[in-house]
C-alpha cells in the first residue's frame, strides 16, 4: 500500500467522539448486513451487477468510514476485500463458492471488530494478524490476473459527459458519497419559450440534484441584438437519484438533454496523471470532508485538520492551510486536495464558464430519507404512557356515572361524557399512531435466514434453497424480535432432520436442490409464519416410540394419538428424535423451546407433517400487544371483558322468545336459529332468570352463538395482561385488565370455553 | 406586477414570468447603469435569467431565497474582465451600512 492510515484523529474522548463512534457502529452494522446479503445474492447468480454493485458500495462505505477511527485492521482487511471486488464487478475475477465463503468469512470478522470496537473503542491486536491474512488470501485470487489495468472502460450503458469527469470530484463532494450519479447536459430548444418550457424551472427541480451547472450555449450577442426569447442556456447537472427517474423528469424534451453515467470510481484513475492522488487518501480526503459535514462535529476541527496534515505529509504534498483553521477553511482544504487529484491540469477545467456551485440546504433533503433513529426504550416508555393514558381516560364514565347518581347533577355527566369521547378519539389514534412505529416489516428477521441456510447445507453437504415470501408483512417489534430465536430452531431443524442428503433424494425421485420455504402473512389481528420443506416428514410411529422411551406418554395413550396429534408429541418437553445430536440442533431443547416462546406471545404453533414428503410448522402471532378493545358485561356483580371483535350485535329479549329443544336453548334471529349458551352456567353459578333476557350475538369462528349475561356494560379498550404466575395456566381466560376505577377486569376466553 | 421599475433601478418581486422578460430587457437596454433588485425574488422564469446573464445589469441585492441566490450565483458569475466596476460595487455596498451606522450613533 502506498500510504499507511493516518493514526486516528484522536482518542475516543468527549461525547461526540462517542456519539460518531456509536453512529459508525450503527451504520457499520447495516452496511454489513446489506453486503452479507447482496453476496449471497452474487454467489447464485455472479452476473447479476446490481448485486455486485451493492456489495462493492457496503464495502467501501464501511472502509470510509473505518478510517475516520484508528481501526487499521478493519481498513486493511476491507481496502482488500474492495480490490477483489473491483475486480470481480470488471469481470476479471469470477465469483464463486469458495470466494463467498473467503469474504463471508471477512465479513463475519468485520462484524465482530466492530463489536469489539463498541465495546472497548480498540481492536485486539491479533486483528491485523487476521486481516493480513484474508488480504492475503484476497490479493492471492487477484494475483493469478495481475492486471493492473486502470478500470477507465467501465460500460456505463449511457453517454459518457467529459465534464462530469472533470467535476467528478466537486459533484462527489456535494453528492456525499462517490456514486454513480447520473449526470444530465441540457440545451432546450431555442424556441422552447414558446412551447411553455422554463428550462431553469425543469433544471431546478430534477430529482436528487447534488450538482449543478448553467451557462449560454453560444456567446452572447451585443445587448443590441439580444432576443431574450431565444433560449441559449446550457445547464448540466448530476444527480444522485436513479437513471430511470431522471430519464422520467426529461420524459418531454429528448432531444434537448443527454443523459450519462457518473461511475464512482471513474474519475480516481485519471489516466495519466502523475499528480493523482493515491485512491486510499482520497478515501481518507473524503471521509474528513463527510466528518465536517456531520452536524455534530465541532470539537473535531482541530482532529480533522490534524488528519489532512497527516495525509498531506505522507503523500510529500503541501498542506492547503496555516495554522488552526476553521470549518470554512478545512472544507476549502478538503475540496483542494480532492481537486489535486481529479484535476490534476487547470487547462482542463477551460472549457468551464460558469463557476460550479453545489447546492446545498434546500435541495438535499430530497436526496436523503427523512427518517430519525431513535432508541426503543423511548418508544416503549412512550406506549407505556398511552397505555395509562388508556386506563386513566377509562375512569371518566366512572366519574360522569358518579357526578350523576352520586351528586346529582346530570348535566354534568353529560358534559364528562362529551370530554371523554374526545379524549377517546385522540387516545386511540395515538395509539394507533404508537403501534405504527412499533411495527416492523420481518423481512428484517427473515434476512438473516439465507447466511444460516446456506451455511448449515453447505456443512451437511445439502442443496438447499430457501423461498422467502411476505417479507413485507408487518408485526410488532417485540413479536419479531421474540421469533428470531424459534424460527432459526425450526430451520435448523428442518435442514438438520426434515432435509435429505443429496442422494436419498435422488433415490426417492426429488429434486436434487431441496426448498425451504418461509412465508408470512396477515389473518386478521394475527401474523403467520409458515415454514415447510420437502423433506422426509416426521414419522410419526417414531415419534410415539421415542415419547414412550422418554417416558412422556404411556404406550396406551400413544397407540390412541392419530398419526396428526401424534406428531405434536414433539412439542413436549425433553422430546429430542435426532440419532445423533449434531451440532446443530437435537439437543433436546428443540420444539418445546419453540412453543414456549410463541405461547408467551400469545401465539400457538402447529405442525403438519406428510410422511416423504415435507414438513410444515405454522406460527401464528397476534400482530401486536396492543390494546385490546372489549365488551364488558355484568355478571352477578362482577364484570367480565369479551374481546369485541367477537361481538355481532346485542339484543335484549323476551325469555318467552327463547326456545327450548331438550336441553339446549336458541332464539330465532331474522330467519335464523342461534344456540344459546348461558354464561352462569359455563362459569358454574346459579341460575337467574331476569323479565329480559341479555342475549350477546357472537362470532366465534364461522358459528354463531348466542351467550346469555346478566346485562351489558361499556366498551373500552385495555392493556390485557396474560395470567402470570400459578394462575398461568387457567383455562378460559385470556388474562385480566386493570380498569379505571381500580377493579380487575377477567377477559373470557370463549374460543376456549365454547 | 413582479418587476418594479423605480429610477434606475428594477425591483423583481415574487415570481417572475416568461412575459416579464420583454420589458426587463428592453427597459435595461435603454440605459446602461440601471440596476436590479432581486432581494424580493422568489422564482425567474429562464427567459429573465437569460436577460440578466446577458446583459449583466449590476445586481444590489441577491435574492433572500437561498437555493435561487446560489442558480443565480451559477449563471452570473462576477465579471472578471471590470474589475474597477467589482470595486465600485464593493464601495457601494458598504457605504449605506456605514451611513446607517453613523446615523444610528446621531
Amino acid at each position: 500500500m502506498p500510504l499507511k492510515p493516518p493514526p486516528s484523529p484522536a482518542p475516543p474522548v468527549g461525547a461526540e467522539q462517542a456519539e460518531l463512534a456509536a453512529s459508525f457502529v450503527e451504520e457499520a452494522r447495516v452496511l454489513l448486513e446489506q453486503a452479507g446479503e447482496a453476496l449471497l445474492t452474487l454467489e447464485r447468480d455472479p452476473a447479476d451487477q446490481e448485486a455486485i454493485n451493492a456489495l462493492f458500495r457496503a464495502v467501501h462505505s464501511i472502509k470510509g468510514a473505518a478510517g475516520l477511527f484508528d481501526l487499521p485492521a478493519m481498513v486493511h482487511l476491507v481496502h482488500a476485500g474492495e480490490d477483489l471486488l473491483s475486480a470481480m464487478r470488471e469481470g476479471r475475477v469470477r465469483m464463486d463458492s469458495a470466494a463467498a465463503d473467503e469474504l463471508l468469512e471477512g465479513l463475519d470478522h468485520v462484524g465482530q471488530w466492530i463489536g469489539l470496537f463498541q465495546q472497548d473503542g480498540v481492536l485486539p491486536p491479533a486483528a491485523m494478524e487476521i486481516a493480513r491474512r484474508y488480504a492475503a488470501a484476497y490479493r492471492a485470487r487477484l494475483g493469478g490476473t495481475g492486471d493492473p489495468q486502470p478500470a477507465g472502460e467501465v460500460a456505463t450503458g449511457g453517454t459518457r459527459h467529459a465534464w462530469a469527469d472533470d467535476h467528478g470530484a466537486a459533484i462527489q463532494d456535494s453528492g456525499g458519497h462517490d456514486g454513480p450519479f447520473v449526470t444530465v447536459e441540457y440545451c432546450p430548444d431555442p424556441a422552447c419559450f414558446f412551447s411553455g418550457e422554463d428550462p431553469l424551472h425543469v433544471a431546478r427541480t430534477i430529482p436528487g440534484l447534488v450538482w449543478f451547472d448553467i451557462a449560454p450555449r453560444e456567446a452572447w450577442p451585443d445587448p443590441r441584438l439580444f432576443d431574450p426569447y431565444v433560449c441559449n442556456l446550457r445547464i448540466r447537472l448530476a444527480s444522485c437519484a436513479l437513471l430511470e427517474e431522471v430519464e422520467q423528469h426529461f420524459r418531454y424534451m429528448p432531444d434537448a438533454v443527454t443523459i450519462g453515467l457518473l461511475h464512482g470510481s471513474a474519475p480516481s484513475p485519471v489516466v495519466g496523471a502523475p499528480a493523482a492522488l493515491p485512491p486510499l487518501a482520497v478515501e481518507l480526503i473524503e471521509a474528513q470532508r463527510s466528518a465536517l459535514a456531520e452536524p455534530a462535529r465541532a470539537g473535531q476541527i482541530a482532529d480533522i485538520a490534524a488528519t489532512l496534515r497527516n495525509i498531506c505529509a505522507a503523500l510529500g504534498q503541501p498542506v492547503p492551510f496555516a495554522g488552526t483553521p476553521d470549518e470554512a477553511a478545512l472544507a476549502a482544504a478538503t475540496a483542494e486536495l480532492l481537486t489535486r487529484d481529479a484535476l490534476p491540469d487547470a487547462a482542463a477545467n477551460a472549457d468551464v464558464a460558469g463557476e460550479a456551485v453545489p447546492p446545498t440546504g434546500a435541495v438535499r433533503p430530497d436526496t436523503t430519507e427523512r427518517t430519525l433513529r431513535v432508541e426503543q426504550g423511548r418508544i416503549d416508555t412512550l406506549m407505556n404512557l398511552v397505555g395509562e393514558l388508556v386506563v386513566a381516560k377509562n375512569a371518566l364514565p366512572f366519574l360522569a356515572r358518579d357526578a350523576e347518581n352520586r351528586f346529582g347533577s346530570r348535566e354534568l355527566a353529560r358534559e364528562i361524557k362529551e370530554r371523554y369521547a374526545v379524549i377517546d378519539r385522540i387516545a386511540r389514534q395515538m395509539q394507533g399512531a404508537v403501534m405504527d412505529i412499533r411495527m416492523m416489516p420481518v423481512s428484517d428477521l427473515f434476512k438473516r435466514f439465507p447466511r444460516m441456510v446456506r451455511d448449515i447445507a453447505r456443512k451437511q453437504d445439502k442443496q438447499v434453497q430457501l423461498v422467502i415470501e411476505g417479507e413485507t408483512t408487518e408485526a410488532d417489534k417485540n413479536v419479531i424480535e421474540a421469533l428470531a430465536e424459534p424460527l432459526t430452531h425450526i430451520l435448523r431443524n428442518s435442514l438438520d432432520h426434515g432435509i435429505e442428503t443429496g442422494a436419498e433424494r435422488r433415490a426417492l425421485g426429488k429434486p436434487d436442490v431441496a426448498t425451504v420455504r418461509l412465508v408470512a402473512s396477515q389473518e386478521g389481528d394475527s401474523v403467520v409464519i409458515d415454514i415447510s420443506d420437502d423433506g422426509r416428514g416426521v414419522d410419526p410411529d417414531r415419534v410415539r416410540a421415542k415419547a414412550i422411551e422418554r417416558a412422556l406418554i404411556d404406550a396406551e395413550r400413544a397407540a390412541q394419538l392419530t398419526d396428526e396429534q401424534a406428531v405434536q408429541l414433539v412439542f413436549l418437553p425433553g422430546f429430542s428424535t435426532a440419532e445423533a445430536i449434531s451440532d446443530l440442533s437435537g439437543r433436546g431443547v428443540g420444539m418445546d423451546a419453540v412453543r414456549s416462546v410463541i405461547e408467551r406471545l400469545g401465539g400457538e404453533v402447529t405442525l403438519q407433517s406428510r410422511p416423504g414428503e415435507g414438513t410444515t410448522v405454522r406460527l401464528r402471532l397476534p400482530l401486536s400487544m396492543a390494546v385490546t378493545r372489549v365488551l364488558t358485561v355484568d355478571l352477578a356483580g362482577q364484570a367480565y371483558g369479551i374481546p369485541m371483535d367477537l361481538v355481532v350485535e346485542t339484543v335484549r329479549t323476551d325469555p318467552a322468545a327463547i326456545r327450548r329443544l331438550k336441553a339446549a336453548e336458541a332464539i330465532v334471529r331474522r330467519d335464523t336459529v342461534i344456540p344459546l349458551i348461558r354464561l352462569r352456567t359455563l362459569l358454574g353459578m346459579e341460575e337467574h332468570r331476569p323479565s329480559l333476557e341479555s342475549v350477546l350475538i357472537l362470532r366465534i369462528g364461522h358459528a354463531t352463538v348466542g351467550l346469555v349475561v346478566d346485562d351489558f356494560g361499556t366498551g373500552m379498550d385495555i392493556i390485557l395482561k396474560p395470567f402470570a404466575g400459578i394462575l398461568a395456566n387457567m383455562s378460559g381466560f385470556s388474562g385480566t385488565a386493570v380498569l379505571g376505577d381500580g377493579r380487575v377486569l377477567l377477559v373470557l376466553n370463549l374460543k376456549e370455553m365454547l | 406586477m413582479p418587476i418594479r421599475f423605480a429610477g434606475a433601478r428594477a425591483v423583481l418581486e415574487g415570481h417572475c414570468t416568461v412575459e416579464e422578460a420583454h420589458d426587463l430587457s428592453e427597459w435595461l437596454l435603454a440605459a446602461r447603469a440601471r440596476k436590479i433588485d432581486l432581494s424580493g425574488c422568489t422564482g425567474l422564469h429562464a427567459a429573465v435569467l437569460q436577460c440578466l446573464m446577458a446583459l449583466r445589469p449590476e445586481m444590489i441585492a441577491a435574492p433572500s431565497d437561498g437555493d435561487l441566490a446560489r442558480w443565480l450565483a451559477a449563471a452570473l458569475p462576477a465579471p472578471p474582465a471590470l474589475p474597477p466596476h467589482r470595486t465600485q460595487t464593493r464601495r457601494r455596498r458598504s457605504k449605506p451600512a456605514a451611513l446607517r451606522r453613523s446615523g444610528a450613533t446621531l
